[in-house]
């Protein structure tokens, strides 16, 4: 099967800091991909070279088949394929709900009002938010905008999410139903990747773990086995650290 | 008594407190007795209502003046009209006792013809707002754009050297800021953007303006623009002066709206980007919307600057309120009354631009809920 | 689409990065274009009413009188400043209006920080008089345009002042229609000999101030210097080289003291009293801005009132307040070109006079904007250099 991610050799600097070293990493359709390790290991520059939010120097990423390069049919073909879920949620504040997540599909992919007002109010229910649909972001709380981000995203029927630390910037009571639209996401089937420091979604929904440090992928493997077993000293000092 | 604790409180509160009071009355009474024996007792105060037209309207003909009048009252109508369908709000009662009010005040110093058209524009705006909700959403963009245009018609009529007064002083502002608005948008955009030639042209225009008087752009503009017509078209003063005026405007504008997008995070940028938008897009619906909002207190600060700026065209002899003022205390019968009409042409800015202070607070309160 | 091991090749109109080159490439032809088309068209509309482009106007006699002015002349022994004359050149009669522009300008950049600090705190005050009457005079002022309040000065004020002869005295200042006298310093003739102690202090001070990437002086050596150097003078001369002239009325005339004339005083007024509404507010802006947790750290720490404002509000107030205060330095300085509108022959004036008489009025306001710009650039590039030097260390701008 052709996986739906591909990346090899892929290698980026900011400036003389190098933060992608050598990235080669394969992921298939349907699979669900959690990314951990310290800050500054680079987990969040690597899913945003997906989506061409950060550009690579060197290297070779192709999304769904299409070669991700400076060509803009390229880029912007890969942008309605994949959908973004950021941590600081980036709700546009001067539209509703129901405007914030039809805005896309409607200029985008140039669907009628009526359709797109139709796919929002469904994934709002599937979000659990549907009474929502007319407020605005600043009175919601956390919890609610970011999976408005969710509905969002989802509205352009992507192939592949990507989850930039979802949870990061949530009051902790708010993150459960967050992690709850994801999982069910999962279980949809939908192919995603995941940066989160939440090891209990990892293991109850991960196909895989991936643990980078310093700009490189230094461990990968199913969560049961990165997390009790981790092979590498790296990553058993990064869990130490972390799960206390 | 409430007074006298009130007084301790706020004018004698303390030694240091206590003497600069004093002080500070003396020096009023000392300073405004003059002042108000030559208000009440020397002052000609009569050279205002006696030349009004000429101070509303320069030297437009008198026959011509319902022009100006049915502009006044059909912007107040389709004003009245845009507030009443959009906020369904009914004409508080203070307009219509307004409205009766400053009817009661001018009634005996005005001709009859005038009466008429004064009576129509103080109604127009209530009624505009009763009107209102009744008109269907569809209509109020083909009605505006047909209300502007016969506005922009209307005065046409009488050529444009005619135009003076209050009326060019309003004229003037409104225009240049319409024509300021897209010019100074662009600039923006292109000092903010990634492109390194948009961004260096912007700049450099945007300094180049910043660094002269308005008077200097105002003067340039008045001797080249006729350069690039024929002569045969004799353009228009106001013309060439507005052009300047209003690349001067684009400037400041820019900046200002530069301020609006800086203000955008850059979380805005990325999920605009991430959803699929392109560049323009992002910028049409997300980013710009944004940036204005949080820019219109400036903005309006703005407005009020260019409509005390319009007094600078009276250097290049536009018949504007200031020229008008002292135009009349050349007639012999006024002679020597400078004050009084200077006093009159403060008094009519002072009002113009707290009104408008007023109206940014309201506007600003009023977007400060749920749009944020 | 394509699965290619190698790289396809990308058509460069829809390359990112080369689009963006093509559109900026586009829109600098664009904009020279504009501008070659423009002055071309110009060129030939000027030919077209027998107009001609050139400078040389500059040094032709200007032939008329301006009412006040010094300038750069040529005495044959050097270049000295003496009063204008209609015989002198037009660059002259220009540069005699660039320095009215500054005379009256740094004038007003000094009297209206003192007026904008004072309005600012009264704007603060706990005086409920103070208070409400500095907001009515901002307030009032603001909404109000200054050619308005500018002529309002001259016509309603200054030109209904009595004649010389009824004119009131006041402590050394006389109000009359020939202006504004006011005291100010003047030289005896111990002057002349106390004059090189009193150059060559400054020269030391500047030869210290320049040489101090090489050596490093002590901070007191720079006001010791020059001040070492101006006592070592009074010494030597023995005289007062400066006194107070207080004018008083002589007949016609006023002497002693400095005149300042109807023209310049409504120009000084109108600019003082407009700028100081605006440097109030910033001054208030920036006291308020402090967070109260400052004052009550000094007060916690047992600084005194006085002790907290010197050396911890006010040093922080005056990082705020340099940049914007810079800026309305700025403004007066170009609505001095107002002053058209009574009659003192600053440089946009004079510009206007010249226009009248040589015709040259494209090539008179091209100079005057390109000074004027040359001095605008001038302050914000030491308002710029100051905040550079004040910026606290680490923070980010």
């Amino acid at each position: 099967m052709e996986p739906i991610i591909r990346m090899e050799n892929v290698n980026k600097w900011f400036g003389a800091l190098h933060v992608l070293k050598d990235i080669n990493l394969d992921v298939q359709k349907g699979e669900v991909v959690v990314i951990i390790g310290p800050s500054g290991s680079g987990k969040s520059t690597l899913i945003r070279t997906i989506n061409r939010l950060e550009e690579i120097q060197k290297g070779r990423i192709v999304v769904d088949g299409i070669e991700l390069n400076r060509d803009v049919r390229n880029i912007d073909a890969v942008r309605k394929e994949v959908g973004m879920v950021f941590q600081s949620f980036n709700l546009f504040p001067h539209m509703t709900v129901l405007e914030n997540i039809t805005l896309a599909p409607r200029i985008v992919r140039k669907w009628p009002r009526e359709k797109a007002e139709q796919i929002a109010m469904e994934l709002l229910e599937r979000v659990d938010i549907a009474d929502q649909a007319e407020k605005y972001p600043a009175q919601l709380s956390g919890g609610q905008q970011q999976r408005v981000a969710i509905a969002r995203a989802l509205a352009m029927q992507p192939k592949i999410m990507l989850f930039d630390e979802p949870t990061s910037a949530l009051d902790p009571e708010m993150v459960g139903e967050v992690l709850d639209a994801m999982k069910e996401l999962a279980k949809s089937g939908m192919t995603m990747l995941v940066v989160t420091h939440e090891m209990g979604f990892a293991r109850e929904v991960a196909d895989r773990v991936i643990f980078m440090d310093m700009g490189e992928i230094i461990e990968e493997g199913e969560p049961d086995q990165v997390f009790s077993n981790p092979q590498h000293e790296r990553t058993q000092s990064f869990l130490a650290r972390i799960i206390h | 008594m409430k007074a006298i604790t009130w007084a301790k409180e706020n004018l004698f509160n303390g030694f240091f407190n206590s003497v600069l009071t004093l002080v500070t009355l003396v020096v009023l009474y000392v300073s405004f007795k003059g002042i108000f024996h030559w208000a009440f007792y020397e002052a000609k105060w009569s050279v205002v209502p006696d030349n009004m037209r000429l101070l509303m309207v320069g030297p437009f003909p008198p026959d011509q003046v319902w022009r100006v009048w049915a502009m006044l009252a059909l912007t107040l109508l389709v004003a009245g009209i845009l507030y009443g369908n959009v906020t369904r709000a009914k004409p508080p009662l203070w307009m219509w006792i307004g409205a009766l009010v400053i009817y009661a005040l001018i009634w005996p110093v005005i001709f009859p013809s005038t009466r008429f058209w004064l009576a129509l524009s103080l109604l127009a705006l209530p009624l505009g707002m009763i009107l209102g909700p009744y008109l269907s959403r569809r209509l109020l963009t083909p009605l505006s754009l047909t209300a502007l245009l016969i506005i922009m018609v209307l005065p046409t009529a009488v050529n444009p050297n005619q135009w003076g007064g209050f009326f060019l002083t309003v004229l003037i502002t409104v225009g240049v800021s319409l024509m300021a608005f897209p010019f100074g948008l662009l600039l923006a955009l292109g000092r903010t953007g990634k492109l390194p030639v948009f961004r260096t042209l912007s700049i450099l225009y945007i300094e180049l303006i910043r660094g002269v008087p308005l008077v200097t752009v105002l003067f340039l503009s008045w001797i080249m623009v006729p350069l690039f017509v024929p002569e045969q078209w004799r353009l228009p003063d106001l013309i060439s002066v507005s052009i300047g005026f209003s690349m001067f405007a684009a400037a400041y504008l820019a900046e200002y709206v530069r301020g609006g997008i800086q203000g955008v995070p850059k979380g805005q940028y990325e999920a605009a980007w991430a959803l699929g938008l392109s560049g323009s897009q992002s910028a049409r619906y997300i980013i710009l919307p944004q940036a204005i909002r949080s820019v219109i207190p400036a903005l309006i600060g703005q407005e009020i600057a260019i409509f005390k700026d319009t007094s600078l065209v009276y250097i290049l002899g536009l018949f504007d309120l200031l020229y008008m003022a002292l135009t009349v205390t050349k007639n012999p019968k006024y002679l020597g009354t400078d004050r009084e009409v200077l006093l009159f042409v403060m008094f009519v800015y002072f009002v113009g631009a707290a009104l408008m202070s007023y109206a940014s607070r309201r506007l600003e309160r009023a977007m400060g809920l749920g749009t944020r | 689409m394509n699965e290619a091991g190698s790289r396809s090749t990308v058509p460069f109109w829809k390359d990112e990065r080369k689009l963006g080159i093509i559109f900026q490439a586009l829109l600098l032809f664009a904009v020279l274009a504009t501008l070659a088309f423009l002055s071309y068209t110009a060129y030939k509309g000027m030919r077209a009413r027998g107009l001609e482009f050139s400078f040389a106007f500059l040094f032709e006699e200007s032939g008329f009188l301006i009412s006040e002015g010094v300038t750069l002349a040529n005495d044959g022994s050097g270049w000295i400043f003496r009063a204008f004359q209609p015989s002198d050149a037009n660059w002259q009669v220009l540069l005699a209006g660039l320095i009215n522009t500054l005379r009256v300008s740094l004038t007003g950049i000094v009297l209206t920080t003192i007026l904008g600090v004072l309005i600012g705190v009264g704007r603060l005050s706990s005086n409920w008089l103070i208070n409400r009457l500095s907001f009515a005079y901002v307030e009032f002022v603001r909404n109000t345009p200054l050619l308005v309040q500018m002529i309002f000065w001259y016509l309603a004020v200054f030109n209904k002042l009595p004649p010389l002869r009824q004119a009131s005295e006041w402590y050394g200042f006389i109000l009359s229609n020939k202006g504004m006298a006011v005291p100010w310093i003047a030289t005896t003739p111990a002057w002349t000999q106390f004059s090189p102690y009193f150059y060559w202090g400054i020269y030391l001070w500047l030869g210290l101030w320049l040489l101090r990437w090489v050596w490093k002086p002590p901070r007191w050596l720079y006001w010791a210097v020059p001040l070492g150097s101006w006592v070592l003078g009074l010494i030597m001369v023995g005289q007062l080289p400066v006194t107070l002239s207080v004018p008083s009325k002589q007949g016609f005339r006023v002497e002693g003291g400095a005149l300042l004339s109807p023209e310049f005083s409504s120009v000084l007024l109108a600019l003082t009293i407009y700028t100081a509404s605006y440097i109030a507010e910033i001054v208030r802006g920036a006291i308020q801005s402090l967070p109260k947790g400052q004052w009550e750290a000094a007060s916690s720490l047992g600084l005194s009132y006085g002790q907290t404002l010197r050396l911890i509000i006010l040093p922080q107030a005056l990082r705020i307040i340099v940049p914007p205060l810079g800026n309305q330095y700025l403004n007066l300085t170009k609505n001095s070109s107002l002053a058209i509108a009574v009659g003192f022959p600053e440089l946009f004036n004079v510009y206007g006079t010249l226009a009248n008489q040589t015709g040259r009025s494209l090539e008179g306001v091209l100079i005057v904007m390109a000074v004027y710009l040359s001095i605008s650039l001038s302050i914000s590039a030491f308002i710029n250099w100051y905040n550079a030097r004040v910026a606290l260390v680490g923070a980010a701008r």
